[in-house]
């Protein structure tokens, strides 16, 4: 029989269903990040009345020795702080990872701390401790912590939890044959970390210098608070488009930090595949064995940079307790008062904690039911693979470039989405566009895992895919689903640089307050502002730990092996 | 065979991914209630074959018509078959009980219903007693057990094993085998089942399909395809084969460094001076005292190598003549090797006897 045109396989309900899902994926990602994006180099290359300029703006910006200065101001601050970073980052996961000192896990959480804290807080911190009237002011020297110096003290603090486990991750998949080899060749222990343990890490140690930077050049909280003179681009952003109503000027900036911006995240995902590819299926495990002298030089070293993360978290804390500072030190609540305050308000936090909530518990199904459609539909590869590449664009979009790209957009009058401006809605989609990547990393990953097979099965069985993935796929992943609410949660309540152009009257949020309040010369209130986010992203972190345990223990039984033989 | 009364068909099935041309031009013919083994090393097209039919994968040529419906361009969804994987792909966070119940709960049965077939299912597979627990909480065997049972939940018309028992160790296999194969008499299930293992092969299939490089090589019953493979690829793959380079020398005889051999009754036909296998299985070769008479048909001097036991068998390497590169291997039960005295370097006459001769072209 001669079949002239190719069999195409007849769409069954399954099929049509899914493909109005991705469909209506596709739709949403136009609509959320990529129109969005456009518009900001659309507004780079017009005038302020909305006519095509070509490069003028650009040529403006360039003549402006005092913006110019930024882009260089941006790639120093990037490169400092990653180097520090990245070296106290790795002494302390090579000491989580390769020796046998104590208390491990409790070092592993410490080093987490500053997860939960925006990047302002240390930033409000180092002016206590250094600042003016700093109680160590004199270890400065004479020199100014407002500018570069307390910047990268502040990004090194805030980036540093990061890096720790990536690095981690990164020494702890050593291939444990390979000591056993150098042991056995009696090769000396100096010889043995350059010749194995840095190779081996190489890709590791250079995908996190990569993160450290990208995070380093896009942060805008710590440059506002503690930035004083110096400028960077994500300042600059800011700077015209709040400042100086000047949205033309303002696209450009965002252009010019995304190139870097991008380069870097470019680089970093060829060397993070190297680093994936290294990983055989033959390898062991490294056990550290114990080694007295260097155990406790690891402990002492561990300690060392706990008392600084503490220092500065208790910083903040007592800051925001202290009356007066430095005048009268005593002890109050008058911080707290946030309504009595310019540009603060309870209702700010109040509305910090429900978009968290929203951005969590939407986040989490949106960004794990997507995934899922990404991962195990059957049909339309083309379209699945173009999604899944364009959910990695958000981890290449630098807050402030997103939320100055929502700003053009939806609050263009024009555009029918135009309500949602200023509105809970944009926040919690800002958020969720903002942190979608690592949550949709996380459930493929998941995804992945499971039998891929699980689909055929139910189409044999003629069983819809949907009944399957609420009685199947759903229940195995609550781990991830559950790993994904609390990062979401985390995330937007720190953070402040996607929504700092986005929010309104009625919906400032805590983040924002403190920014707003800080500027405002109310230093001790925006620490204390500053301090509610940090103990409610540790509250709900500890009610999620243990919700966690519970459910699980109660969910995932069926986890729990015990193997009979034949 | 006619191709009306079969219950699965295949013609000219054709699957390419991208360049490469995983089948070519398969055609099959399953009977009903037969169980027909689809057998070829890894990599050779078994398991796309089998997609195919489940219609997880679209052909790229061909049709497929199962029980008089052309379902080649059919969804898995709309098609009538039970599939067991090579990783069973048990669900593992539901009992075996809500595994075995996961294709009945969508068929609008009453509970009571379900719940009887579930119990007959775990009946028909002996796993009494284990209706609640979980997956990992089983044996290879027992959880291949739970596959095979959710796969004829439904009662298909088609049920579909691909490498059912490769994961599991030698001692299960063989009492899976044989597990499988009366439960398949029993239901009577049309089933294809795909494997590497020759022995596998030959102990289920009613037939078997050999399988290389996405073409199929030989069809036939299991003795069929033992006894007279069609090509050195068949001979090679099943069973052990001696491999001889030889000449033809006319009047079906094939010359073997100077020795000649009757190859008449060889399917081959032969013209002067092809250049050819002759190829004889190890058990198949005679062996004879070296004072026997050498004038019988296709007998000949040889030199023990040397020997090795194999436990019910004795392998014999052998030679026409000292220091010659043209060595085979024959089998002969303990008992023959003393009652002949074989020992390494002995002389012996061997016989290749004419109707176990096969010939290929080289
Ligand atoms: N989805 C696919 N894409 C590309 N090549 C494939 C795909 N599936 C199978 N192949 C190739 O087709 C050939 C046959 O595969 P398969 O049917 O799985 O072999 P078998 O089951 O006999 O081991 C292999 O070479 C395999 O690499
Ligand atoms: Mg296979």
């Amino acid at each position: 029989m001669a079949t002239a045109s190719a069999i195409v396989t007849k769409y069954s309900r399954d099929d049509k269903f899914q493909g109005g899902i991705l469909v209506l994926i596709a739709l949403v990602v136009a609509v959320a990040v990529l129109l969005p994006l456009f518009t900001i180099f659309l507004k780079s290359v017009e005038n302020r009345d909305g006519q095509f300029v070509g490069i003028l703006n650009y040529v403006e910006y360039f003549q402006t020795p005092a913006l110019v200065a930024s882009i260089y101001n941006t790639i120093i601050i990037g490169v400092v702080t990653t180097v520090i970073v990245i070296t106290l980052a790795f002494i302390y996961a090579y000491a989580l990872t390769r020796s046998c000192m104590p208390y491990k896990n409790l070092f592993r959480s410490i080093s987490l701390i500053p997860l939960l804290a925006p990047s302002l807080l240390p930033a409000i911190a180092l002016i206590y401790m250094f600042g003016n009237q700093g109680y160590m002011k004199e270890l400065m020297f004479g020199y100014e912590i407002r500018g570069p110096i307390g910047i990268v003290i502040s990004l090194v603090f805030w980036i540093f939890p990061h890096v720790v486990i990536l690095l981690s991750t990164a020494l702890s998949t050593a291939d444990g044959r390979l000591y056993e080899v150098a042991k056995v060749l009696r090769t000396k222990s100096i010889r043995t970390f350059f010749k194995i343990t840095l190779p081996a890490a190489k890709y590791g140690v250079m995908s996190a210098c990569f993160v450290a930077f990208l995070y380093a050049i896009t942060d805008f909280g710590a440059c506002k608070v503690i930035g004083g003179w110096f400028t960077v681009l994500s300042l600059d952003i800011y700077k015209q488009v709040v400042g100086q109503q000047n949205f033309q000027l303002g696209s450009v900036v965002s252009v010019i930090l995304l190139l870097p911006v991008v380069v870097t995240f470019i680089a970093q995902r060829q060397v993070q595949r190297k680093q994936t590819a290294q990983i055989t299926p033959g390898s062991v495990p490294y056990q550290p064995k114990p080694n007295r002298r260097f155990d406790l030089l690891m402990l002492l070293y561990c300690i060392a940079v706990s008392i600084i993360l503490f220092a500065i978290l208790g910083t903040a804390a007592y800051a925001s307790f202290v009356k007066f500072w430095p005048y009268n030190l005593s002890l109050s609540l008058t911080n707290y008062q946030f309504n009595l305050m310019d540009g603060g308000s309870w209702q700010a936090y109040r509305n910090s904690v429900v978009m968290s909530l929203y951005t969590a518990f939407i986040g989490t199904a949106v960004i794990f039911c997507s995934a899922y459609f990404i991962e195990k539909t059957r049909r339309y590869r083309g379209l699945r693979s173009s999604l899944n590449f364009l959910s990695i664009v958000p981890l290449a979009t630098p807050g402030m470039v997103l939320g100055l790209a929502y700003l053009f957009f939806f609050n263009d009058p024009l555009n029918p989405l135009n309500f949602i401006y200023k509105t809970m809605i944009i926040l919690v989609l800002a958020n969720i566009v903002h942190y979608y990547t690592v949550p949709h990393l996380t459930a493929t990953t998941a995804l992945k895992q499971l039998d891929v097979e699980f689909e055929s099965v139910s189409a044999s069985l003629k069983v819809p895919f949907y009944k399957t993935f609420w009685h199947v796929t759903l229940p195995i992943c609550i781990p991830a689903l559950s790993n994904i609410w609390i990062y979401l949660f985390v995330t937007a309540i720190t953070t402040v640089s996607a929504v700092v152009f986005l929010y309104g009257h009625d919906t400032n949020i805590a983040a924002v307050a403190v920014v707003n309040m800080d500027d405002a010369g109310d230093v001790a209130p925006a620490a204390a502002m500053a301090m509610m986010i940090v103990y409610t992203a540790m509250g709900v972190r500890i009610v999620h730990w243990l919700l966690t345990h519970f459910i699980e223990k109660h969910t995932q039984k069926w986890r729990q092996q015990k193997l009979t033989s034949d | 065979m006619s191709s009306s009364d079969s219950y699965l068909l295949i013609q000219n099935l054709t699957k390419r991914f991208g360049e490469f041309e995983a089948l070519s031009q398969v055609s099959l013919e399953v009977d009903q209630s037969e169980l027909i083994c689809l057998l070829g090393p890894s990599g050779c097209g078994k398991t796309t074959v089998l997609r195919c039919i489940a219609g997880l994968e679209t052909p790229t040529v061909g049709t497929i018509v199962q029980n008089g419906v052309d379902i080649t361009s059919l969804p898995p969804e709309d098609r009538d078959f039970g599939i067991v994987f090579q990783s069973y792909a048990l669900f593992p966070n539901l009992t075996v009980n809500e595994n075995l119940g996961f294709g009945l709960a969508n068929r609008k049965l009453p509970k009571q219903k379900i719940q009887e077939r579930v119990q007959q299912l775990i009946a028909t597979v002996g796993l009494e007693g284990h209706s609640d627990k979980y997956p990992g909480q089983l044996s290879g065997g027992q959880q291949q057990r739970v596959a095979l049972a959710r796969a004829l939940a439904t009662s298909p018309g088609l049920l579909l094993l691909d490498e059912p028992l490769s994961a599991l160790d030698a001692k299960v296999r063989q009492r899976l085998r044989r597990e499988i194969l009366d439960l398949q008499r029993k239901i009577g299930i049309t089933t294809v089942l795909v494997t590497h293992d020759q022995e596998e092969a030959l102990t289920m299939g009613d037939r078997i399909v050999v399988m290389d490089h996405g073409v199929i090589a030989q069809t036939g019953t299991p003795q069929e395809i033992y006894s007279n493979p069609t090509t050195p690829f068949v001979a090679n793959f099943i069973g052990k084969m001696n491999f001889l380079d030889g000449i033809a020398s006319g009047n079906g005889e094939v010359a073997v460094n100077q020795f000649s051999f009757d190859c008449a009754q060889a399917t081959e036909t032969l013209s002067l001076g092809d250049r050819v296998l002759l190829c004889i299985r190890p058990e198949d070769i005679v062996i004879y005292n070296s004072d026997f008479d050498n004038n019988e048909i296709n007998c000949n001097n040889a030199i023990v190598i040397d020997t090795e036991f194999l436990g019910s068998v004795f392998r014999v390497r052998l030679a026409f003549e000292e220091s010659s590169s043209t060595e085979f291997i024959a089998e002969l039960p303990p008992s023959d090797m003393r009652s002949l005295e074989i020992e390494s370097g002995a002389n012996v006459s061997i016989k290749f006897p004419p109707e176990r001769l096969h010939v290929y072209l080289a």
